[in-house]
């Protein structure tokens, strides 16, 4: 049962949204979380550990009208509980419409967590949320994408996991109005304690479970040098690199950066295979692209059977001159007719 | 003589209690254990068979033929050796004691001799293996790597010494005239003739004097055996009665817990999943532990030793056994005060896991757990039938059911079974897409409206996850489809309505998630009537077979090598078209040594006119795994050489036009090797991996052109 908007002249429920942070910023992911919470709601951010101007700019900047702040040591040093303390804390003092989270492990450990703490029902993996009569309704893709399922909560505050990428993030300036929470942090908020922290060599690029472009590139590639090909084509997409076990077994390019069945999965908008044969354990960890773009060499690669868009070609005169293209588009603003990309 | 008798009866009660006191610790250890489950004493006549075939018959052994012979001859020489005993003991109380009724028989004191000589043989051959094939020799491909090299040598030494003493107690027993034979003897006699000049008086010391060396020897020997690996002279007797039969190989066992099944609807609260502490196993699995003989044979056929990896089945159960007799004083005591009291590495003991890193102390290393593929290569070749593969698997169960400690690769195989249905999430949706293209039309179960079987199907062909989904493997089913159709034989498919078997859960340890998927396909199969089944992948052929009938699914099920074999030998698939080409076949873990399925195959090919057919030197029961089973399809390989590059160098060493097997899995592994290789100029671009029965369909068509071989998936995604 949902708890019912307290009786008041124009009220607008509040949509909590917990914030996710990097190393001095905000998550991208939050930032789409906002920007959802918008069409629930009044966005309001959950903001843990401490905080500065630059972090509540850029939270007013997509829209929180409020920012929870709440402080604390356990926040910084240890894992998932002390913040389960801090979300339960604010919805038990706001009652919120709806939570969002980013649907990430920290983020469905705390969801799930809060879930319980709060009694309330709990949705994961969502694709999309939509305002409905009695809570929001919430978009879920299963069975690999083949059926989408739409739920709503009907009990408790609606605590709702979102996946990354699930709309684009949008701007929508407010002055956010600081509130500083106290949080009364339970003996389980020391459970597990960050002991260090080291940060991942960067490589520049957006990360691979987030990025909305990613370029991969496979066996058929030949060699590791042929790899800043993919590299290039990345950068002047802002996306990704993936590669597939068979050119990380190869050492081409580093696990990390494994996309398949026992690599990382991926769903990201557009998917460009260079080389890549398009066995089904390559499959398994793209399936979810929304456009998947292939180029190979063998007409009769299983890819071409799931791309949305395939060039049959060597890799290594394809990619430079799909580089060389949009580089040529970015600079000119004119060409609006090239070659048909449609 | 009372000196005599005395001193051989003091040393006899020194050494029964020193043994004694030693195989009563040993048997309160594995009384410890768990429960067994139902089934190790029953069908007797078979086990009563093994015993026979195994014990007395030393079959296992002689499958290395000369270190075979060698332990036929040290193993019936030393019960023979026993009648030597028995006059020794006699002698102890009269000198001229002789085993009644035919103990003065010309024949029996040759036979005697001959033994005597023969063991000294086997000693010298078992010297010479251990030379030429020592870890300081061959490093980790010695099968000895790991093994206590000393304590071996020790016992053979010892073996040495029991042979001696004895012909020097013969010899001079013939000179002081107290040899039960006259003639025969030929060793004793020879020795006798050696010490005669030094005179009777002499001979008559040494006599008194070798008769209790060599007693004093055996019952050192006794001593030494009940102490070392050497245990196995009297374990294997009983490892070999309550070993699985025919062998611990083909289905695995449902979980037990104190020798119940576990229900996993209703699991009870203090019900085991798996092994997670060395008194988790069973008393069988402890005595598995104290039978093994570190002789290595598992080692080397392993797929996973073999190609660097840290799993070696011999050093693990060394591992285990060498922690169950570490914590024995632990796990023996009978109060906490005891165990309080016990000195601080013995209670260390009893706090180490099972299963963890070298930092935690572990027993056995995770990556070693994890390396298995299960091919079975151990248990095949295990001479005292030791259950390698259902260790593993227990162990398994608890890291995945109870630590949730898995190798992190393998999460997307599991998330997808429970949410798919199939292993790589491609869902029910997807599973009739093998069959686009195909000139006919498959029937599909329910299509009609019908929920069973109609009588006119001969067969439920049972596609599998890979055959419906996986590019190459669905070749094979469009291949089996069309072959089966051109025979007549009507067979149908399950279409949506099958799910994976859960071959790759339970073989991962996921026992929970295989009762799930398995108990699906068993109601959908009961409800369908299915009674034949053909299936395509090894891995399913097994768990229909072998694993559905545990729960309550009972099936006759052919692989489609044996059905279309039959069909070829019945003359209803008639081979024409030559097939110029040299051809490897590459068998199946689990459908070759699990279910002992190897002429098949073979069958076909050799019926395919033009087809030369070349046999890799690991074959049949020695194949080499492709690297796929137990669920290692689904796991990061970053440790040593590929498996499949392995086996994909043997076979190209034969330079075969066509590598040909006839399990999806090998397929892709085996595809995935070739491919390597050509990439690397290593191999011609010609060489291609296809299953059987895409051979076969090639030798059918007159045309050449083979008709499917560009994917037809309509389909794109959303």
């Amino acid at each position: 049962v949902q708890q019912p908007p307290e009786p008041k002249e124009s009220f607008v429920a509040e949509v909590l949204v917990l914030v996710e942070r990097t190393d001095g910023g905000v998550r991208k992911a939050t930032l789409e979380l906002l920007t959802l919470a918008r069409r629930l709601g009044e966005p309001a951010a959950l903001l843990c550990g401490p905080t500065d101007e630059a972090t509540t700019g850029v939270l007013g900047e997509y829209g929180a009208t409020k920012v929870y702040v709440a402080e604390g040591g356990e926040l910084e040093d240890y894992l998932v509980v002390a913040k389960v303390d801090a979300l339960v804390a604010v919805v038990r003092q706001s009652v919120p419409a709806a939570v969002l989270v980013t649907s990430g492990p920290e983020g469905r450990e705390v969801a799930a967590r809060s879930a319980v703490r709060l009694d309330s029902g709990i949705i994961t993996d969502a694709l999309d949320v939509e305002p409905g009569d009695g809570g929001p309704v919430v978009t879920q893709s299963v069975f690999s994408g083949s059926w989408s399922a739409q739920s709503q909560v009907v009990r408790g505050t609606p605590i709702i996991a979102v996946r990354p990428n699930a709309v684009s993030a949008q701007p929508a300036p407010q002055q956010p109005v600081l509130v500083a929470v106290p949080v009364a942090f339970g003996d389980a908020a020391q459970g597990a304690r960050v002991t260090n922290r080291t940060a991942k060599t960067s490589t520049g690029r957006p990360d691979l479970a987030d990025a909305r472009v990613v370029v991969a590139g496979g066996r058929g590639m030949g060699s590791a040098e042929a790899f800043q090909l993919v590299e290039r084509l990345a950068d002047t997409l802002g996306g990704a690199v993936g590669a597939t076990r068979a050119a990380t077994d190869l050492e081409w390019y580093g696990r990390d950066y494994q996309v398949g069945q026992t690599g990382k999965t991926v769903a990201p908008e557009l998917y460009i295979a260079g080389g890549i044969s398009g066995a089904i354990q390559h499959r398994a960890g793209m399936q979810g692209s929304r456009t998947i773009v292939a180029v190979n060499k063998d007409p009769k690669a299983p890819i071409f059977a799931i791309c949305d868009f395939g060039v049959v070609g060597d890799v290594h005169t394809v990619l430079p001159a799909l580089v060389e293209e949009i580089e040529t588009r970015k600079k000119g603003t004119a060409r609006p007719s090239g070659p048909s990309q449609d | 003589m009372t000196v005599r008798l005395v001193v051989g009866l003091l040393m006899t009660a020194a050494a029964f209690g020193l043994a004694g006191r030693r195989l009563l610790t040993l048997v309160r250890l594995g009384r410890r254990g768990q429960a067994v489950e139902p089934g190790r004493t029953a069908d007797v006549g078979s086990r009563v068979r093994a015993e026979v075939v195994e014990v007395l018959g030393q079959k296992k052994l002689l499958k290395w033929t000369v270190p075979g012979i060698a332990h036929v001859l040290a193993f019936w020489g030393f019960i023979l050796l026993m009648l030597t005993l028995v006059e020794s003991y006699g002698a102890l109380f009269d000198r001229e004691f002789h085993i009644p009724i035919i103990g003065t028989a010309a024949w029996l004191g040759f036979l005697e001799d001959l033994v005597a000589v023969l063991v000294l043989v086997s000693v010298v051959i078992f010297s010479v293996i251990r030379l030429v094939h020592s870890p300081g020799r061959e490093g980790r491909s010695s099968r000895f790597f790991g093994s206590h090299v000393d304590a071996a040598w020790l016992v053979l030494f010892m073996v040495f010494n029991v042979v001696w003493s004895l012909l020097l107690y013969r010899g001079a027993q013939v000179n002081t005239g107290v040899f039960p034979f006259d003639s025969g003897a030929f060793a004793s006699d020879w020795v006798a003739s050696l010490l005669e000049p030094l005179g009777q008086e002499a001979n008559e010391l040494i006599e008194t004097a070798a008769i209790l060396l060599a007693l004093g020897v055996i019952l050192a020997f006794l001593v030494l055996v009940v102490h070392s690996k050497h245990l196995h002279i009297i374990t294997a007797v009983f490892n070999v009665a309550f070993s699985r039969r025919p062998r611990a190989l083909g289905a695995l066992l449902p979980v037990h817990s104190d020798g119940k099944p576990v229900d996993f609807e209703d699991p009870g609260e203090s019900d085991l999943m798996g092994r997670g502490k060395i008194e988790d196993f069973t008393w069988k699995g402890l005595l598995d532990f104290a039978t093994c003989t570190e002789c290595g044979r598992c080692q080397s056929q392993c797929p996973a030793w073999n190609t660097g990896k840290p799993l070696s089945p011999k050093l693990l159960v060394m591992d285990l056994r060498d922690h169950a007799l570490a914590k024995a004083p632990y796990l023996l005591a009978t109060s906490e005060e005891e165990r309080a009291a016990l000195p601080e590495p013995q209670r260390a003991q009893a706090e180490r896991p099972l299963i963890g890193t070298d930092g935690a102390a572990g027993v056995i290393h995770p990556d070693v757990l994890w390396s298995c593929t299960t091919c079975g290569a151990c248990v095949e070749q295990c001479p005292v039938d030791i259950e390698h593969i259902d260790h593993i698997v227990d162990m398994r169960r608890h890291q995945v059911l109870v630590e949730g400690e898995f190798p992190e690769s393998a999460n997307p195989m599991l998330r997808n079974l429970e949410h798919a249905g199939d292993p790589w999430g491609r869902g029910s949706g997807a599973r009739m897409e093998w069959a686009a293209g195909l000139p006919f039309e498959v029937r599909v179960l329910g299509a009609d409206g019908g929920e069973r079987i109609p009588d006119d199907v001969d067969y439920l062909f049972w596609v599998g996850c890979a055959g419906a989904l996986d590019d190459k493997a669905q070749r094979t089913s469009r291949a089996v489809a069309e072959l089966l159709h051109e025979a007549g034989v009507s067979f149908m498919v399950l279409g949506k309505a099958e799910t994976c078997t859960g071959d790759p859960a339970r073989r991962l340890g996921h026992e929970f998630l295989f009762q799930m998927l398995a108990q699906q396909n068993v109601e959908t199969l009961n409800a369908a009537g299915a009674r034949t089944i053909v299936a395509t992948c090894a891995h399913c052929f097994n768990t229909l077979a072998n694993e559905y009938p545990q729960l309550g699914g009972h099936y006759e099920v052919v692989h489609h090598t044996q059905l279309l074999a039959k069909l070829v030998a019945d003359g209803a698939i008639r081979p024409v078209a030559p097939v110029d080409a040299t051809i490897t076949y590459h068998d199946a873990c689990y459908l070759g040594r699990h279910n002992r399925v190897f002429a098949p195959p073979r069958d076909i090919l050799e019926r395919i006119p033009g087809a030369r057919v070349a046999e890799m030197p690991r074959t049949k029961e020695q194949s080499f795994c492709c690297g796929a089973g137990g669920a290692r399809m689904w796991m990061d390989e970053t440790t040593g050489q590929r498996i499949n590059e392995n086996r994909t160098d043997e076979a190209l060493a034969l330079q075969p036009d066509i590598v040909t097997a006839a399990c999806p899995f090998c397929i892709v592994m085996l595809t995935d090797g070739v491919t390597l290789r050509q990439q690397q100029g290593q191999a011609p671009e010609n060489v291609e991996v296809i299953d059987v029965s895409e051979v076969l369909r090639r030798s059918i068509r007159t045309s050449g052109a083979p008709a499917h071989t560009t994917p037809t998936a309509e389909g794109t995604p959303l």
